[in-house]
């Protein structure tokens, strides 16, 4: 098991790409703090963490606050007296045309997916700092870099966390902390089926670039570029998209 | 041996196997439980790796093949197909990179160049994705270099070659996925491989290292881990797509 012993944060635990990573990251032997502001859906990821004989504790954050962001962090040394891996998985996506998108919209979104990780980066680092060394992982999106529409705020907020990840990766190689950007296409997730339209099947008989990615190919990304076998990726960017854009 | 089984009953071919970042990738390969066949010019190396692999329990075929001849690149198809009865990975990591600056690169030395670097890796992909359409399935990965990306003075006509291999990765991956074949890119920073070794003091090596974020070259071995991983079926959702191993010393988009 890759992770025996160590200690990873997973926001967005409670659905979609958060919570697979949280599974995969429980079967590999970690102890894992799954953050999710729905705190219900956590416990369920926890409950199936400990039913497969794993750790893990639910912990309820609003990521939209820099103070949350912070807690939680302390949060995973508390209860596991370390921390080795941030996995910043959670996010939002309302859609909206440009012309409509409201104060109120871009605030939250640049606040969820942006500046919770940012926080949530720099409070990992430190502890990861005194504990000399750490992972980082920020799942961004394709939005980051081509213009699919009705993303604007989204875009912004994911191409930001890209840039922030750069930065953050440059600054912290030299305490042992690697930070890594995953980069998913179109993923079959709750929270893509809550925003209605049809999702195609995802199932291996149909090519890789025309299927939507199943929630379990991006965690074993996110987990891969967090492992000890991945110890000289760093800044990198992982698309994990099938191929179907490229870019 | 066998200490993993991601690989069991596949077929792996690896070019450059006889050493550095090919051998690291075959004994790998091997150990999770793969059939390897390294395929490199330098036959009594090769045989040396392999006999190391097979001591550990792995196994391992040799094919010496030059890479600048098609029909070496054809026979090595044909024979381990003939062998193996299947071709599941193949792995593009052999490679020359010897210095000229731009002013003083010859046609020849271009043409040797493009010729091993990446009109090979283009007829060895086409000649293995044959077999891999047949099978409906199969997964390659093409070794770059920070060079496709940023300047490397003295690497011009390599960099063409490596920025060729990335820009073609992206349009087979493309015309590949309905096969369910998958095509990627690893490009390794600073490797520590034996031909790094025997061209470079260990003087002029920490010298090298202290400007590197990690403080370190890389070992052939932390390169082959993401070469196997992209081959492996953790990264079925991976295609197209180029991991960048060089420790944060530069990141391209
Ligand atoms: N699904 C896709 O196609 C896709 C594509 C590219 C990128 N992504 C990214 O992948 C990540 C996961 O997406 P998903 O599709 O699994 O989403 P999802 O909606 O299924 O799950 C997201 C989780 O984040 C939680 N969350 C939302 N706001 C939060 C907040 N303020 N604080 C803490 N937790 C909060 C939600 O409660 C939910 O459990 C996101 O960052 C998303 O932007 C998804
Ligand atoms: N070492 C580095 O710092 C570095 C950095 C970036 C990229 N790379 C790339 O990584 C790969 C491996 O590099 P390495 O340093 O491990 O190389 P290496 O020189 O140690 O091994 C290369 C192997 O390829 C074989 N080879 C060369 N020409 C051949 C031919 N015509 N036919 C068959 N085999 C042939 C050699 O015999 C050798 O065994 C190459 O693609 C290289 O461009 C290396």
């Amino acid at each position: 098991m890759r992770f025996s012993g160590k200690v990873v944060i997973v926001t967005g635990a409670g659905s979609g790409v958060g919570r697979a990573t949280a599974l995969l990251y429980g079967k590999e032997g970690a102890r894992i703090l799954a953050a999710d502001i729905d705190e219900g859906s956590a416990g369920k990821t926890v409950e199936k963490i400990r039913g497969a004989g794993g750790e893990a504790e639910p912990f309820h954050v609003d990521l939209s606050s820099r103070a949350q962001a912070h807690s939680m962090v302390e949060a995973a040394v508390d209860f596991f007296a370390r921390l080795d891996v941030l996995a910043n998985v959670a996010g939002i996506y309302p859609r909206a045309p440009v012309e409509k998108v409201t104060e109120e919209h871009l605030d939250r979104v640049l606040a969820v997916d942006l500046k919770g990780p940012f926080f949530a980066c720099q409070a990992a680092v430190r502890a990861m700092k005194a504990q000399g060394g750490g992972v980082i992982v920020n799942v961004a999106s394709g939005t980051a870099f081509y213009g699919l529409e009705e993303h604007a705020a989204y875009s912004a907020a994911k191409g930001g966390l890209v840039s922030v990840g750069r930065v953050v990766a440059v600054e912290a190689a030299r305490h042992g902390i690697r930070l890594n950007t995953v980069v998913p296409g179109r993923t079959d997730t709750p929270g893509l089926r809550a925003r209605g339209g049809s999702i195609p099947e995802t199932g291996d008989t149909v090519p890789a670039n025309e299927r939507w990615m199943r929630p379990e190919e991006i965690a074993e990304v996110i987990v891969w570029c967090s492992s000890d076998g991945a110890g000289m990726v760093n800044g990198a960017l992982l698309r994990v998209d099938g191929g179907w854009k490229m870019l | 041996m066998s200490e993993g089984t991601r690989f069991d009953g596949e077929v792996a071919i690896v070019t450059g196997g006889a050493s550095g970042i090919g051998r690291a990738s075959a004994s790998l390969f091997a150990n999770e439980g793969a059939r390897v066949v390294i395929a490199d010019v330098d036959e009594g190396k090769a045989r040396r790796v392999a006999e190391s692999i097979a001591t550990a329990g792995g196994e391992v075929v040799v094919e010496r093949v030059d890479l600048s001849s098609l029909s070496d690149l054809e026979a090595l198809v044909e024979r381990t197909a003939e062998r193996f009865g299947q071709i599941d990975i193949l792995a593009n990591v052999a490679a020359i990179f010897p210095s000229a600056s731009f002013m003083k690169t010859s046609p020849t030395a271009w043409d040797r160049i493009i010729d091993i670097d990446l009109k090979a890796v283009f007829f060895l992909t086409q000649a293995v994705a044959r077999k891999m359409i047949e099978q409906n399935r199969g997964a390659i990965v093409n070794v770059a270099s920070g060079a496709a990306f940023r300047p490397v003075p003295g690497m011009s006509a390599y960099s063409a070659a490596k920025g060729g291999l990335v820009a073609m990765t992206r349009t087979i991956a493309h015309e590949l996925a309905r096969y369910h074949i998958r095509v990627n890119v690893v490009a390794p920073g600073h490797t520590a491989s034996e031909t790094v070794r025997a061209q470079m003091s260990q003087r002029s090596l920490d010298a090298a290292a202290d400007g590197l974020m990690a403080g370190r070259w890389l070992e052939p071995e932390e390169t082959a881990e993401a070469i196997v991983f992209l081959a492996s079926s953790a990264a079925s959702g991976m295609s197209g797509a180029v991991i960048n191993v060089n420790g944060g010393d530069f990141m391209p988009h």
